[in-house]
């Protein structure tokens, strides 16, 4: 117990060097896109699963692979398309000749992963997208008689197409609720494009270092709860998230006490991120775009009039200035 | 971190009971020279004749013990609208480092984990460069004082002098009636009417009343008993006479002579006599003057 407690106290103390290292490792491979590789880190130190929504050719993949490596945590990316089936993503028995004779013997899915990359989740069937966010929601797997625990840390990234979604299965409200964050992957600036050319283009070769182990960041997904929040954030919190319920100018569907509690976790984990050992009003600010966007459903005067989710979180961050 | 709190909790309180005193004394200074200047003392003139250790007159003691209650009372509601002392907002509204991990720290106190505990000893250490002594506003009260030294001069320059207003408690008296709902006499004085049913006395001239913020009329019409005719002030109102059936209007005598009678009928035969005779001999005064 008393290991346990200097372990712990040890793995907060190097955080601060960690995460920096995290952060100068990955940009030897991926250019910018700084914010959704913060936002990725949160989600997974907060043991959660984030959705992706991006135009294609953004460098989803190379980051989310780059990512793992360096925590060193197994990668997988599933490809959805409309035919994949639900044992194609948890795995299925496979009848093997062994010298006893034939036997069931099972064959993990490519779910059996720390980091799963569930690309273009929208053109999955439902049945598909629901044997994989059952497995997001009780971190098992069960075929047949048996259960499979999936190994910890296990996380989900999803992606969507914005710019395809005709022929595509959308995921539900209900469904969608389950990410805790929504990162909008955007272009990169001309410097950042020209930086990206230059790498991709020539020779060079790329190495990248693991900076963690699995054992470590499991200590750091317990070190974000420990992170103290003050009453009065928690109430701001609160006061948000019922805001977006109240509040029926733009909004048709407002976020479930699943957001106050993705909210204080998410913006724990970006104080941790950032070498701090307390929340502040920057980072519940912060993380309120990511966490909010995709639980908040607009109505149709917001959608005539051009307003954006993240207009509307604007809007009710302004006003919740006020309130606490 | 609790104990620093507490203390620093303990001073600022100390430093409102110092502002307390300070308005406290200043209050009580300016009203008993506004008493003083406005002959105050005047109205408890019955007192005057009781003296307390053979000194100072009791009505003297009044006004010089309404003003610190006076004054205390002031300060109560004054402090007590006022918001509570947040020790932890004024720290961290003074130390940049402190703000939001004080308030943090604070609401965390309680927890036991490593980082929490870090939290706490960070901001414990801090909190013991914190100046309590820069939160006393020293230019408040030295105000205070200043203007306090300013009442007691002038309270010695109007005591030597037996510096008063003019104004008396029976002039404030009286411009509190003038602007008050008193109804004049000749109105509620109904003993006076010697008419019978008919209130002269409530005929007059023509008053205007705002009533539902439209200037009104008051008119009362005479021959109507106490009716009340209400027009907006302005109009001009065409009073139309109409002939009473029972009464022709030409034919109606005076009720005048009527009045005398019944007041005659009412004395004394010796008076009667008497003023038979003065009527008898007036009349032949008049015939002789005549002829």
């Amino acid at each position: 117990m008393r290991k346990d407690s200097q372990n712990l106290s040890d793995a907060y103390r190097s955080s601060g060097d960690t995460f920096r290292a995290i952060f100068d490792e990955i940009g030897k491979v991926v250019v910018g896109q700084k914010d959704a590789v913060t936002q990725i880190l949160i989600a997974i130190l907060c043991d959660s699963h984030a959705l992706i929504e991006s135009n294609p050719g953004l460098g989803k993949t190379l980051t989310v692979n780059t990512l793992s490596q360096i925590l060193g945590l197994k990668f997988n990316r599933i490809q959805c398309t409309p035919d994949l089936m639900p044992s194609d993503i948890i795995g299925t028995y496979v009848i093997e000749e062994t010298g006893r004779g034939k036997e069931f013997r099972f064959e993990p899915g490519p779910v059996f992963a720390n980091i799963v990359l569930a690309d273009e989740i929208n053109r999955a069937s439902p049945k598909t997208q629901s044997a994989l966010l059952e497995a997001m929601q009780e971190k098992q797997v069960t075929v047949g008689n048996n259960t499979y625990a999936l190994e910890r840390p296990f996380m989900v990234l999803a992606t969507q197409n914005p710019i395809e979604m005709e022929g595509t299965f959308p995921l539900p409200e209900a469904q969608l609720d389950r990410f805790l964050l929504k990162i909008n992957l955007d272009y990169p600036s001309y410097e950042e494009e020209k930086q990206i050319v230059d790498r991709y283009t020539g020779n060079l070769k790329l190495s990248i270092h693991e900076v963690m182990t699995q054992d470590t960041l499991l200590k750091l997904q317990g070190l974000v709860r420990d992170v103290p929040i003050s009453d009065e954030l928690k109430s701001r919190v609160i006061k948000i998230v019922e805001r977006t319920r109240d509040d029926k100018e733009f909004i048709e569907y407002g976020a479930s006490p699943r957001a106050s509690i993705g909210l204080i976790l998410a913006a724990k984990a970006r104080a941790l991120l950032n070498g701090n050992n307390f929340v502040s009003e920057e980072d519940v600010n912060e993380m309120a775009y990511p966490v909010l966007r995709h639980r908040i459903m607009l109505n149709f005067e917001s959608q005539r009039k051009g307003v954006t989710h993240d207009h509307v979180i604007d809007k009710i961050l302004k006003h919740a200035k006020h309130l606490s | 971190m609790y104990d620093d709190i507490e203390n620093i909790s303990r001073t600022f309180h100390r430093h409102r009971l110092y502002y307390k005193l300070a308005d406290f004394i200043l209050l009580s200074l300016l009203f008993y020279v506004i008493s003083y200047y406005l002959n105050v003392i005047t109205f408890f003139s019955g007192y005057m004749e009781y003296y307390v250790v053979n000194t100072v007159s009791l009505d003297r003691i009044i006004v010089m013990v309404a003003s610190p209650l006076f004054s205390a009372l002031v300060v109560i509601i004054f402090y007590l609208t006022k918001n509570r002392i947040d020790t932890i907002e004024m720290i961290e509204s003074r130390y940049d480092w402190l703000r939001e991990r004080l308030r943090t720290a604070w609401d965390c106190r309680d927890k036991d984990n490593v980082v929490a505990l870090d939290l706490v000893a960070q901001v414990t250490s801090k909190l013991r460069e914190v100046n309590v002594g820069s939160f006393l506003d020293r230019r408040y009260l030295a105000g205070r004082l200043l203007v306090s030294i300013v009442l007691v001069a002038a309270l010695m320059g109007l005591t030597a002098t037996d510096t008063h207003t003019g104004i008396t408690p029976e002039d404030i008296t009286r411009i509190v009636e003038e602007f008050g709902t008193e109804i004049p006499e000749s109105i509620t004085d109904t003993e006076k009417s010697q008419n019978g049913g008919l209130d002269e006395e409530l005929y007059g001239e023509t008053s205007v009343a705002s009533i539902e913020g439209e200037n009104v009329e008051l008119v009362i019409i005479p021959g109507l008993g106490t009716a009340v005719t209400i027009r907006h002030a302005g109009e001009e109102e065409e009073l139309q006479f109409v002939p009473s059936q029972t009464y022709p209007v030409d034919v109606v005598a005076s009720t005048a002579a009527d009045e005398s009678y019944r007041a005659v009928q009412q004395m004394s035969s010796q008076d009667r006599d008497l003023i038979k005779e003065y009527a008898v001999l007036h009349s032949k005064l008049l015939s002789n003057y005549s002829s």
